[in-house]
């Protein structure tokens, strides 16, 4: 099978999930979005990684995987607590470091 | 064959969950959609014979993140709601144009490899993963250790306190 056909569905998803970022509002949808494009170059690395036909690439999915888990858990955290001050979930109106 | 056409199905579903969760207003759907992501995506790490991501991504991803998320939908009370209004029309088209000329590039970049990839399951690919693991990388993965441990106390903290 082409390779280049894996590096092709990687990129779809990729710039899906960015599409999904830069359009959408609710900062719990914005974590899912960003966690897609994660999932996405991980795709491209176990692509790679059949490609050279060594696992090494796959231990970079392995930290990706480490940052998603704690960037989902700092980030929700962090999200909760927002929610929790602002009363609001909503990007456009979250905006006190605009003054 | 089968492998070619297996990949070939779970890419598009892959592609077909994320329109899904694109045009969705409601996180709760949306989060099921991003599961059908994760899980078409874990198969085609098995067909790329990365045996041991697809389980972890399983695991990881789809247990672990995921249920965060729905918790998280679930206990905001104005997070399960529909959003009220998309985003302004300019800033929408501004975003999608954006996605698209990104597209564009990378599809340009991945044009340029000619390379064939040979789909046959090698069986030893996670002994040599931990081989790998815990030789050269052994650094580097008691680094991540230490990145999940202030994860955690990052989060506990941020739970705790007022702004």
């Amino acid at each position: 099978m082409p390779f280049e056909h894996l590096l092709v569905l990687s990129f779809i998803l990729f710039a899906l999930a960015a599409a999904g970022f830069l359009t959408h509002k609710n900062t719990i949808v914005l974590l899912m979005f960003a966690e897609l494009m994660l999932n996405a170059a991980n795709l491209a690395l176990a692509a790679f990684a059949k490609l050279s036909g060594s696992p090494e690439p796959q231990i970079f999915i392995l930290m990706i995987f480490a940052v998603a888990a704690a960037e989902a858990g700092v980030g929700l955290a962090l999200i909760i607590l927002l929610a929790r001050n602002l009363k609001t979930l909503d990007i456009d109106e979250i905006r006190n470091l605009k003054g | 064959m089968m492998h070619k056409i297996a990949i070939y199905a779970l890419g598009g579903l892959a592609a077909a969950g994320t329109l899904a969760m694109l045009s969705q207003t409601e996180p709760l759907r949306a989060a099921l959609a991003m599961l059908a992501v994760l899980i078409a995506t874990a198969g085609i790490y098995i067909l790329l014979s990365a045996q041991l991501i697809a389980f972890l991504q399983v695991i990881i991803y789809a247990g672990a993140i995921m249920s965060l998320f729905i918790i998280a939908i679930n206990t905001l009370p104005f997070a399960a709601g529909r959003e009220k209004q998309q985003r302004p029309t300019f800033l929408r088209l501004a975003g999608l144009s954006g996605a698209a000329i990104l597209l564009a590039e990378l599809i340009q970049i991945a044009l340029t490899f000619r390379t064939r990839l040979d789909i046959a399951f090698s069986q030893e690919s996670v002994q040599r993963l931990s081989a790998l693991l815990f030789g050269p990388y052994a650094f580097q993965f008691e680094l991540l250790s230490l990145l999940i441990l202030a994860g955690i106390v990052g989060a506990v903290a941020a739970a705790k306190r007022k702004i």
